[in-house]
């Protein structure tokens, strides 16, 4: 699997909220974090943006109710960590 | 080319930077409050931390990255070194140390580059990282044998781990405060 370099930074950000985490000290809450490991996930290998189809169909936000997916997501693209891709109702997301 | 290159442009921008940062700033200070072997070794060694995250971000191509980094800084230190001396091996040692650790727990069937995991943890690259620096505080040990009073080895040898291990924990601790004062400005 060829790393591209948003990959490469997402991972190392992932490395870094790790050391939040454990230190106590995390910036995101719980439905925060799995969003945004759930978008790392399905970017994985690939430098593209995700549908919030596929981010809703993926098997850790699944249980999740829309309206939190939809909040978390807005709070993730304030705090920098996700991005919106396109127009504002494009649903496509790439991390941040 | 140019994208695929990128990566080791930085890492050795980043390298070549915090060894200066080290040894104009970080030693000197230390010189002044610290051990009479800080010409040698630090208790906060910051590049070890550029070694292991581009090992593990890079793979064991990230040699090539470090290695020119450290070949500048030690010609920079030691400009009377001759090419024949034993000392000259101290770049090699100190950039290949992290390849070495990710590749003996590749070798018991741990693979942990970036391309092989999913999961990015701080506390496997704590692991490469403290064990990289085994493998460094022992192999600049038996180079500068001679050069250091036999009393003074073993404790070069601990202030060289304990530098190195230092030196990555407060690194990656400095990195999070620098992702998190990104995070800041991206919300203004």
């Amino acid at each position: 699997m060829e790393e591209t370099q948003p990959l490469r930074f997402a991972r190392l950000l992932q490395m870094v909220r790790s050391m939040e985490a454990d230190l106590g000290i995390s910036a995101l809450n719980k439905s925060e974090k799995v969003l945004f490991t759930c978008v790392g996930d399905l970017c994985l290998g690939t430098d593209s943006a995700v549908n919030l189809t596929e981010i809703l169909a993926h098997v850790d936000v699944k249980t999740m109710p829309q309206a939190t997916v939809y909040k978390c997501l807005r709070d993730l693209r304030e705090k920098g960590l996700l991005a919106h891709v396109g127009g504002r109702g494009s649903g496509l997301y790439r991390l941040g | 080319m140019i994208t695929k290159i990128t990566p080791f442009l930085i890492a050795f921008g980043c390298y070549l930077a915090l060894h200066f940062l080290q040894f104009f700033v970080i030693f000197p200070l230390e010189a002044k409050y610290g051990s009479n072997v800080t010409w040698l070794a630090s208790l906060f060694f910051f590049p070890h931390l550029v070694r292991v995250l581009a090992v593990w971000m890079l793979g064991p191509l990230a040699f090539f990255a470090l290695l020119p980094a450290d070949i500048i800084i030690h010609l920079v230190l030691h400009p009377d070194r001759q090419l024949t001396d034993l000392q000259m091996l101290v770049p090699f040692v100190s950039s290949g140390c992290a390849v070495i650790a990710f590749e003996l727990f590749k070798l018991t069937g741990v693979d942990l580059y970036l391309s092989a995991t999913k999961a990015s943890n701080w506390r496997p690259l704590f692991l490469i990282g403290a064990i990289a620096s085994v493998i460094n505080s022992v192999g600049l040990s038996v180079l500068y044998q001679g050069l250091v009073i036999p009393e003074e080895s073993l404790h070069l040898l601990a202030n060289y781990m304990v530098g190195d291990i230092l030196g990555l924990f407060f690194g990656l601790i400095v990195l999070m405060a620098l992702t998190r004062l990104l995070k800041l400005n991206a919300t203004r």
